[in-house]
């Protein structure tokens, strides 16, 4: 088990760079060594069954009478090896024989397995529950269980401030590490990440967003991570940490982000793990980088997007509903039936979220305009539009209609309860006047920000009633949760959807995530599980103004399965 | 020499990648649920024998128990086995079942229909038995896991605690058992002893919940605590399979959710899941009143046929 680790990190699959340990990862003469002692760790409390190795390595000078800093490794087989991708003992000896690096301890500890109670048997391991298991599990067995016992036996004594103590690990050990810190900066102040695994294999995706909404803990933390990361069934390695990385610069903390060009490798973070050592220990601040205020293009519209002569228009009504899901709210929207409609033939559907910044002529989307042209060309089918406004509680609607109050709840919250509203109380509103389709592929939902994600939101909750998505600048993050979606995405059978997405690199980054990354994931995620999809990525901000100019584009893409190719 | 060193690491590696288990090892692109059997009863323990034969229960007919010809036919099976909710093949060829409605766990002779009870005053909801003859069920409302010896019928209590043991399955080597929440959020393992007894309880799965809106908010959105975590069954590669309100959840021998595979649209719900077919490669799912089946890219286990090494070699 510890041979194959050891060879997991040292070949990555993909190598784009020649990443090798550098001058403090070779033995020089003179330098003297430290002992490195092996251990097994049986009658685990923390998880009961389980047996491991562990190895401590004591620097040569180290004096009992003065405390010395410390530092924990996951899949420890793998660093403590002097041929292995970090050569972590030869590092030491040097930089601490160099006074580049304090006294230094290292614990290197390997995952835990159940034997199987006979021969034949396998054993349970322990690997994935242990390191990607969001909780102090895991910490609390170093702190509590382990380092007591090994502090004990080779009667060694650590610095009291937690500044003085790291945690280090890769892949799945480099989540561990940021999750022991995380639950007990109390103990550990430093974390060293390389290719962390800050997925969905356990839930692990869930710190950019809490580390947004959580006060700034004590930690400095380095990331390393490789553009040819993975991209699998638990998540994209590349995204997840670009997001973590944003989210600690979010808040502040100290923090530095190493990008290499490796696929899932140790090798990258071996080559500078000296320097990163070193800096983990240090007070150096991090030099914040200053951008330069971004070019945002101006897009223009297209003729698909402005009145045409002889074009016939369709007609918009303005009514009011009250729901019985959202009890005690009341909402306007607005149907648009095009002048090609025809009572005996059941029309498409489209229904947009916040409906009056979409029914406007003179807005940022012009949705009848753009309708009026479409289907006159017979580029999107006969389609009636449904523009519904979130829902309000109180005598008057607000002047600014994005401002209903309960719009976020509607919008943002996961699960079915939107869908069951427009399924059940707004579709019928429309459908006691006008023939509309039942069927999914006929039926197109869309919307801008959390609109975008409410959109999606109703398709993943009822596929078998909306096939087609279009979302803008999606609020994919955690306003209310959001931020799931890759994750569920990835780990879902595909659903029979067709999703437009579109968003602009200069989109917001707030306490509720970083839109442009959750936007990406998104995609990444939809192109994992081979989903009809489409991703429009421009440079716009929080805007419906590119989403606007491209919705022709849009509603060709969705609507293409109608349209009859002469 | 360097090149062959490289070649075989490179080759390890893939294996190793190869413990990754994504829904496109398991699902065929365009296979859909297909309708298996329907009506107006309350159709579970699904099972197959010793030749793939896809058998189940309706909890409500006095007929009880049916199994599916090979052209697909629903035909009826045995008679007056009345009100199971779970049931195995076990290694002696016998039928082993759960009747907690008149408080029974029996075993039915499939040749004679005989029925013998193995157990009286208990309320079992599922089992499993090994290849030892070692029989577990689950007893919900007591939550607790049973022991049952088929041979010496030597009964003891296995685990207590979970708050709602339900689904019960073995890793193909029969070394480890595993079993699902209907009240809580994991799938449970425990290592199975020689002496049958269950050792080193963990809390190994967590199934995927849907979310709680009504909730008090949080930094981060709320779950319901339990997603009716129902019938469990393993595959050949060590997968484990769960029914939940959300759909099928199966994890990898390592614990990890892999996939979540809803079921048709317009269930009432899932009870329980299991592999049959020729070649074990259908899964098939009671659904309250409907019985529906998928082909699929992986074979199940027969856990009647012994232990097996688990990934399959070829």
């Amino acid at each position: 088990m510890r041979t194959i680790l050891f060879f997991l990190f040292t070949c990555g699959l993909v190598s784009a760079a020649d990443y090798r340990p550098g001058p403090d990862a070779q033995r020089r003469e003179g330098v003297p060594r430290g002992k490195v002692i092996e251990g097994t760790w049986n009658n685990c409390k923390a998880f009961p069954g389980t047996t491991r190795s562990y190895w401590v390595y004591i620097p040569a000078q180290y004096d009992p009478k003065r405390s010395a800093n410390l530092m924990v490794f996951q899949d420890g087989g793998g660093f403590v090896r002097e041929k292995g991708h970090t050569r972590v003992p030869i590092v030491f000896d040097n930089l601490i024989h160099k006074k580049e690096l304090p006294v230094t301890i290292g614990l290197f500890v390997n995952p835990g397995s159940v034997p199987g109670a006979e021969k034949g048997n396998q054993p349970r391991r322990n690997r994935a529950f242990e390191y990607d298991t969001v909780s102090a599990d895991y910490a609390n067995f170093i702190i509590n269980e382990l380092w007591p016992a090994v502090a004990k036996e080779h009667k060694l004594v650590i610095a009291k401030d937690p500044r003085a103590r790291a945690i280090c690990g890769n892949s799945s050990g480099g989540i561990a590490a940021f999750t022991a810190a995380w639950h007990r900066p109390d103990f550990f102040g430093g974390v060293i990440s390389h290719i962390g695994s800050f997925t969905n294999i356990r839930g692990g995706y869930v710190y950019p967003a809490l580390i947004r909404k959580t006060e700034k803990k004590n930690i400095r933390v380095l990331l390393q991570e490789g553009r040819r990361d993975l991209d699998n069934l638990h998540g994209h390695w590349p995204l997840s940490n670009a997001q973590l990385s944003k989210a600690l610069k979010y808040i502040g903390y100290e923090h530095k982000m190493v990008w290499g060009e490796d696929g899932h490798s140790g090798r990258h973070g071996g080559s500078i793990f000296p320097e990163s050592a070193k800096w983990i220990f240090s007070a150096a601040k991090v030099k914040p980088v200053k951008k330069a205020a971004p070019k945002i293009p101006v897009y223009k519209y297209t003729k698909d997007s402005e009145r045409q002569k002889n074009v016939p228009r369709g007609k918009v009504t303005k009514h009011i509903l009250e729901s019985k899901i959202f009890k005690g709210t009341r909402r306007e929207f607005f149907v648009y039936v095009p002048a090609q409609y025809k009572p005996e033939q059941a029309a498409c559907v489209m229904v947009f979220q916040d409906g009056h910044a979409y029914v406007k002529e003179d807005g940022d989307v012009r949705v009848p305009i753009v309708f009026d042209n479409l289907i006159a060309r017979g580029e999107m089918p006969v389609t009636i539009g449904i523009f519904v406004n979130p829902g309000h509680r109180g005598e008057a609607f607000p002047d600014n209609r994005w401002r209903a109050n309960n719009r976020s709840f509607e919008y943002d919250s996961l699960g079915d309860q939107y869908a069951r509203f427009v399924l059940k109380e707004l579709l019928p509103a429309v459908g006691a006047k006008y023939n509309l389709s039942d069927k999914a592929a006929d039926r197109a939902i869309c919307g801008a920000s959390s609109g975008g994600i409410c959109a999606f939101t109703v398709a993943w909750e009822r596929p078998d009633a909306f096939g087609k998505v279009y979302s803008m600048i999606g609020s994919f993050t955690n306003i209310r949760g959001g931020h799931v979606y890759p994750s569920w995405i990835r780990k879902t059978a595909r659903k029979p959807v067709k999703v437009f997405l579109q968003d602009g690199r200069n989109d917001l980054d707030n306490t509720h995530g970083h839109w442009p990354l959750a936007n990406e994931q998104m995609a990444a995620a939809l192109k994992f599980m081979n989903w009809d999809h489409k991703f429009v990525y421009g440079e716009g901000k929080h805007s419906l103004k590119h989403g606007g100019v491209i919705l022709p584009d849009a509603l060709r893409w969705l609507w293409a399965d109608h349209v009859k190719k002469d | 020499m360097k090149r062959i060193l490289l070649v075989g690491l490179m080759a390890l590696s893939g294996w190793l990648m190869a413990q990754d288990m994504p829904l496109s090892q398991v699902l065929i692109p365009g296979e859909k649920w297909q309708l298996v059997a329907e009506g107006v009863g309350f159709f579970d323990a699904p099972t197959a024998d010793g030749e793939g034969n896809f058998y189940f229960s309706d909890m409500r007919s006095e007929q009880g128990l049916f199994r599916v010809s090979a052209d697909g036919k629903v035909l009826p099976f045995l008679k007056g086995a009345k009100g199971i909710s779970g049931m195995k093949f076990g290694p002696d060829g016998k039928l082993y079942a759960c009747r907690g409605r008149t408080g029974e766990l029996i075993c039915i002779d499939v040749k004679t229909s005989k029925i013998t009870v193995l157990a009286k005053d208990v309320r079992p909801n599922d089992l499993v038995v090994t290849h030892k003859g070692y029989l577990y069920f689950t007893d919900t409302l007591k939550k607790q896991v049973t022991f049952v010896s088929t041979k010496t019928g030597e009964l003891k209590v296995a685990d207590v605690g979970i708050t709602g043991p339900n689904g019960i399955c073995l890793s193909p080597d029969h070394g480890t058992l595993a079993v699902s929440d209907f009240h809580g959020k994991h799938c449970w393992t425990f290592r199975v002893e020689k002496d049958g007894s269950l050792k080193f309880k963990q809390p190994y799965m967590t199934m995927r919940r849907k979310p709680d809106p009504g909730a008090e908010r949080g930094i981060l959105p709320k779950f319901k605590t339990s997603c009716r975590g129902d019938g469990m069954i393993t595959d050949a590669f060590g997968r484990y399979f769960v029914t939940t309100e959300l759909g099928v959840q199966y994890f990898d021998p390592t614990g990890r959710i892999s996939g979540v595979i809803p079921g048709p649209a317009g269930i009432k719900g899932m009870t329980s899941v299991t592999f049959a077919g020729p070649n074990l490669e259908f899964m098939y799912i009671t659904c309250f009143d409907k019985v529906y089946r998928m082909k699929t890219r992986t074979r199940g286990v027969l856990y009647q046929k012994g232990p097996q090494a688990y990934p399959p070699r070829k």
